[in-house]
């Protein structure tokens, strides 16, 4: 990674990170929906990650981890072999593990019984 | 005359163009043997000697493909891009960018550029639809509220 694109990471996370802190989008109208959520009701394994931002950014990691615990547990170990083991990403056992971990989650989350519900955001 | 280092990393030689052209045509040499022209340090490829070269018969380099290191699988974009909540796009970005090392490993360099060809591909399009659904959505709700028609309207 050259400089330019880890400074505009930077500067992404930064910006991002200032607007979900100030703004709570759960009771907020103007911020988009999840469209596959509205189309199908369906929960995508990326529902309520703008909602766990929010929560991070106010250190409430445990109402995260309740709102979408894959990103907290899949986001900084992608970050983290990105970082220090970029040769990790590129072994075929690895890719299948995480095609299938999100495909798991996204499953999982619409399971409309107990253990399963509390993956739901 | 010339000097060559042959296949098997001894030199032979000297010898003269006539003989250096029949071994080319033997196969014994090809255009990347490296060769010395006599009262010339340096070596060089057959191919840098015009002379020589116009007797490589059409004997094109083997098509290099990219070596299997530099193929992207564009599976972190892909898992990304599948979190911002595209899901029926982000799916299969996901599976062709998952595919693509299992395919370069088994040695099929041609499909697992494809699978990464494809999963680019479904990887821009969920971000750009995406990015235009959100936008649409920003926008049409700044147009219902300067309308006034925000009130009692929930999305």
């Amino acid at each position: 990674m050259n400089r330019g694109m880890a400074m505009g990471i930077a500067v992404v996370v930064l910006v991002v990170g200032a607007f979900l802190f100030f703004v709570n989008p759960a009771p907020v109208a103007w911020l988009p929906p999840c469209w596959f959520h509205k189309l199908t009701g369906l929960h995508c394994p990326g529902c309520g990650t703008t909602r766990a931002l929010h929560a991070l950014a106010h250190g409430q990691v445990a109402t995260a981890f309740g709102l979408n615990p894959f990103l907290l547990v899949v986001l900084p170990a992608l970050g983290a072999l990105l970082l220090w083991r970029r040769e990790m990403l590129r072994k075929p056992w690895v890719a299948w593990t995480l095609a299938g971990l999100v495909m798991t989650f996204g499953v999982l989350r619409n399971v409309p019984v107990h253990p399963f519900t509390m993956l739901s955001p | 005359m010339y000097r060559i280092i042959g296949g098997d990393g001894n030199q032979y030689g000297p010898i003269n163009a006539e003989q250096l052209r029949q071994w080319l045509a033997e196969g014994r040499v090809n255009a990347q043997t490296q060769v010395q022209a006599e009262g010339d340090a340096e070596w060089r490829p057959l191919s840098a000697f015009p002379d020589l070269a116009a007797a490589v018969i059409v004997a094109p380099p083997p098509r290099s493909a990219p070596p299997a290191a530099k193929v992207p699988n564009y599976l972190v974009q892909a898992i990304l891009v599948t979190l911002c909540c595209c899901l029926p796009l982000g799916i299969p970005a996901i599976i062709f960018a998952a595919q693509v090392n299992g395919k370069l490993a088994a040695g099929d360099v041609a499909g697992g550029l494809e699978s990464s060809r494809k999963a680019k591909l479904w990887c821009w399009w969920a971000f750009g639809l995406g990015l235009a659904a959100q936008l649409a959505y920003v926008i049409f709700y700044a147009v219902m509220m300067g309308m006034g028609f925000w009130q009692g309207w929930r999305p």
